[in-house]
């Protein structure tokens, strides 16, 4: 297969220039991705939050260029002033922008997003395949890990290990990815127990493949559909989780923002009614951002046409 | 039957052992003494600090190798001790005890109110896919999937108690007020429907998948075929066999259920177990934190067993 060009760049072209996804008929030549791309854009809502994601990413990016002040920059002569033209969300306690803190802020909840799903998945991707392909006592381990990790309150434990780390955008990735690793790799588990009885696996074993090679070619591209999904969702999930460490004051290091953190000052009751302007705008950012994923996540599903697995 | 309990309890055993070895090291692996945290500073500067300190030390098992004190803790475990708090020197089990009446109760006010409202809104949803409602009902369980549930709460707080009036912002009881049910349940009100938001999302969903599944079997269009009025399909045929999956899936909240709960009770302060777990990190109160993770842990696990059990009475088919 060539090498797949980035999703945004073929969406922006088929929603332009092609006719309405629905008009086309599927040609037998149209390669899985370009389908799976087709039916994502018939997704109006997958579409309209993959587009907020993207617009989210570029403001993580390009926080200093966009962001009207320094975000830790104390002013105290400013202190905690109502939003105004100088300040479209107002200041915080320490007269810091808020607009510019939460700015910045999307660079903590991203990366902590991306990173560690990336992680929990490459943890379950590798488990799972073990586990759902080799059967056996091997899989009996595995299942009972899992069985293990999701009786625990994730975020019981999260907090418990954060305390012992201590508190640093590294330690909120390799926590999340610990306890969250689970769902990824039951999703493998089941997809590699369905395609390993497939005919292709034996003509592969018939050719004198490896359990290796099998593993990490055959089966591997076949499971990577299923996984995207999770990915997403488990992205979605951190997101949520480093906000309410943030929140109960567990997050990264002050004085760098994140948006779990700008909410920390509202266990004020007195902050929590006299400056809205602190609390609002952090959480429904959070609140978009994990929208925008938790739809974009069903898109693919559909797409990818890969079966909700409870 | 009794082979498919035994198969179950065969994967139980060994899974409990693994959270407790879990639960165990990673408390022990937690920074600062536990005994810096319960003695007086100026003692430690006295020429009998280090006297003082082994004796304590080895009076709370501490200066035995791990292992041993893991088993020697599991032997107490089993014996319903789970020892005492570094921090009030009163058995945790007492401390539990104290707290964790207001936490079933907000867990059962949030659990019982989403199952309510959520299991008619998917059957509803089901039953009309692609109407409005269903639309709608989806929707509205994604968002309430995707908005942290202490932002939910801060909201709560700030429009229903600070503007409006309507509700305490935190708490239990008035205080110097007698108790009284409407005291409590107007402080129940607010954390009850926030936590319970947190489930209703999932349930929605899964009510609808569930019930989407058995109104495409063939007996509901041999029900169908025969005359039966439709509510009578909805009520009697497909929702009996579509709340089978619920139970497992009641049972997998609960972890998600118990996070929410350590969250709202720090947001509302409601003196519950999520309070005292919040306390109990910031005072290395090993005792007390190993405890709450373990007993919930354990909950799950047995809780699991018991929805595995009851979808199989339900459904023989799960036995095989």
């Amino acid at each position: 297969m060539s090498a797949s060009p980035p999703p945004d760049v073929v969406i922006a072209d088929t929603g332009v220039t092609g006719p309405p996804a629905s008009e086309r008929r599927p040609s037998w030549h149209e390669s899985p991705l370009r389908i799976s791309i087709r039916r994502f854009c018939r997704h109006r809502l997958a579409l309209a939050s993959l587009i907020t994601l993207v617009l989210l990413a570029v403001m993580a990016i390009f926080a200093p260029l966009l962001a009207p002040d320094p975000p830790n920059a104390v002013n105290i002569s400013l202190y905690q002033q109502a939003p105004s033209a100088a300040h479209w969300l107002g200041t915080d306690q320490a007269g810091r922008d808020v607009l510019s803190r939460l700015i910045f802020g999307a660079r903590v909840s991203l990366t902590v997003a991306v990173t560690s799903a990336i992680s929990a998945g490459l943890i379950g991707l590798i488990l799972g395949l073990l586990g759902g392909f080799l059967g056996g006592w091997v899989d009996s381990v595995v299942m009972r890990l899992t069985e293990i990790i999701l009786s625990f309150p994730a975020l019981v434990v999260i907090i418990l290990i954060v305390a012992i780390i201590g508190p640093s955008v590294t330690a909120i990735v390799v926590v999340i990815a610990l306890t969250q690793w689970p769902t990824a790799c039951r999703i493998v588990r089941q997809a590699t127990r369905s395609l390993k009885e497939m005919d292709f696996i034996t003509a592969a074993r018939a050719t004198g493949c490896s359990n290796l090679r099998i593993m990490t070619r055959h089966i591997l591209s076949g499971v990577m559909p299923p996984l995207t999904v999770v990915l997403t969702l488990l992205s979605a999930e951190a997101i949520l989780l480093e906000a309410a460490l943030s929140f109960l004051g567990l997050g990264v290091n002050v004085p760098e923002s994140s948006w779990g953190g700008m909410m920390q000052a509202a266990q004020s009751l007195t902050t929590l009614s006299t400056l809205p302007w602190l609390w609002l705008p952090p959480g429904i950012i959070i609140a978009v951002a994990v929208l925008a994923i938790n739809f974009v996540g069903d898109g693919l599903r559909d797409a990818l046409d890969t079966r909700q697995q409870t | 039957m009794v082979a498919f309990i035994a198969r179950r309890l065969a994967i139980a055993v060994p899974v409990l052992l693994g959270i407790l070895l879990i639960a165990f090291f990673f408390v022990h692996l937690l920074p600062g003494s536990p005994i810096q945290m319960m003695i007086n500073p100026n003692q430690l500067s006295g020429p009998d600090s280090t006297k003082y300190l082994a004796s304590l030390k080895s009076e709370l098992g501490l200066d035995k190798p791990l292992p041993v004190q893991w088993f020697d803790w599991m032997v107490q475990v089993f014996r319903g001790n789970l020892g005492y708090s570094y921090q009030e020197n009163v058995p945790v089990t007492t401390l539990i005890s104290q707290r964790v009446g207001a936490t079933v109760t907000l867990s059962l006010t949030a659990l019982l109110l989403a199952l309510v409202i959520a299991v008619p809104v998917g059957v509803v949803a089901a039953f009309k896919q692609r109407s409005w409602f269903d639309y709608v009902s989806v929707g509205l369980s994604m968002v309430a999937i995707s908005i942290p549930v202490f932002f939910l709460g801060l909201m709560a707080i700030y429009f229903f108690s600070l503007h409006l009036g309507w509700f305490p912002p935190g708490g239990r009881n008035t205080l110097g007020v007698e108790d009284s049910l409407s005291d409590t349940i107007s402080h129940l009100a607010l954390p009850g429907c926030v936590l319970a938001s947190v489930l209703i999302g999932p349930y929605v969903r899964y009510v609808r998948q569930s019930m989407l599944e058995v109104l495409h079997m063939d007996y509901i269009r041999t029900a169908i075929a025969k005359g039966v009025p439709r509510m009578r399909i909805v009520f009697k045929h497909a929702l009996r066999n579509a709340l089978i999956p619920l139970t497992t899936v009641l049972a997998i909240q609960i972890p998600a259920l118990l996070a929410g709960t350590l969250v709202i009770e720090t947001v509302f302060a409601w003196p519950g177990l999520g309070q005292m777990v919040y306390q109990a990190i910031n005072d290395r109160d090993y005792p007390v934190i190993l405890a709450v993770v373990m007993l919930s842990a354990a909950l799950v696990v047995v809780f699991n067993l018991i929805a595995d059990i009851v979808a199989a009475v339900l459904d023989p088919r799960i036995r095989i």
